[in-house]
């Protein structure tokens, strides 16, 4: 598995966590089924797209710094 | 990764599951407020909870939910007054927790007044989270409900209540998705440490440089050890295979 679906699977997870917590704090009301899991659908995705994201940027930028290293 | 993934399936078991158990076959009212006058017209319908200045409309939001501390029961008061027609026996007041679409608790109480004639009634009803107090944490939605024997909602209001857990640990629910978070933030930074140490990888055909061709994947050392023809073979050399004794002599 790589770097970059590592990220995005945890951010996925990390997202779903995320909206129990905002329920659990007061912040959000999980009463309709479909509502939720709109939430949790919305919010996982979007996790999943920034970490995943953020890998990738990181690995390119590792990427290119020793591709300028090896000139 | 993965045992994150099934810990947040037990998390999700461990909300919803008591649920499960709880749950009665009752009907949810939808959300927010509306009047269905069936038999009766009603010409007001309002519920007080927890005192008279209470009025279940101002927490209509969950930013605005009614804070139930640790161990406090909820008292609604029902008063309505109907103009026309009347309320078969058998119907009652009830206030039915909602969470993920299930009815997790429902709690009902008689009508009192005058059913059979245009007039007013009352009801009391008392709410009690129960063992879920223990578990669960947070703001649910309560739908506050004048209902026939069959269930059928004459009259139904939504508000929001903020349990809050007895323990200074708060709920069960919250240390595990504590846990959750940080197990999973550490996750996210070791994939991003991982991204940071990934060989470069090199256009097809031509080897990255330090690693074999096409790089290694991620998280893995590329393989940079000595190869197998340089250098003498430090391992002693290997014992002939033995012979079956049935074998050619």
């Amino acid at each position: 598995m790589s770097a970059v679906s590592s990220a995005a699977g945890s951010g996925v997870v990390l997202g779903i966590v995320l909206v129990f917590l905002v329920q659990q704090f007061g912040f959000l009301g999980l009463t309709d089924l479909l509502v939720s899991l709109l939430y949790f659908a919305l919010v996982a995705a979007l996790c999943g797209i920034i970490c995943g994201f953020a890998a990738s940027v990181v690995a390119r930028r590792a990427r290119d710094r020793a591709a300028q290293a090896a000139k | 990764m993965r045992s994150a993934v099934v810990a947040g399936i037990v998390a999700l078991a461990m909300v919803v599951g008591p649920s499960v158990a709880v749950s009665s076959a009752a009907a949810s009212s939808g959300p927010g407020a509306s009047v269905h006058a069936q038999t009766g017209t009603f010409t007001y319908a309002f519920v007080s909870w927890n005192g008279a200045g209470h009025n279940i409309s101002s927490a209509n939001k969950p930013s605005s939910a009614f804070v139930l501390k640790p161990g406090e029961n909820g008292h609604a008061n029902f008063s309505f007054e109907f103009s026309a027609g009347s309320i078969p026996s058998g119907s009652s007041a009830s206030l039915q927790m909602t969470y993920l679409g299930l009815v997790l608790t429902t709690s009902k109480a008689s009508l009192v007044g005058s059913l059979l004639q245009p007039g007013k009634g009352t009801a009391e009803v008392n709410f009690s989270f129960g063992p879920l107090v223990h578990a669960l944490e947070g703001v649910f939605e309560i739908t506050a409900g004048i209902l026939s024997s069959s269930g059928a909602a004459y009259w139904s209001e939504s508000f929001y209540v903020f349990a809050k857990a007895p323990y200074l640990l708060e709920s069960a629910a919250v240390v595990v998705l504590l846990i959750l978070l940080v197990a999973e933030s550490y996750e996210i930074a070791a994939a991003l440490r991982d991204a940071k140490r990934t060989p470069p990888s090199a256009p097809s055909g031509q080897p990255a440089p330090g690693g074999p061709p096409g790089g290694s994947p991620a998280g893995t050392p590329a393989a940079s050890g000595p190869p197998a023809a340089a250098g003498p073979d430090p391992s002693p050399p290997q014992a002939p295979p033995p012979t079956s004794p049935g074998g050619a002599s």
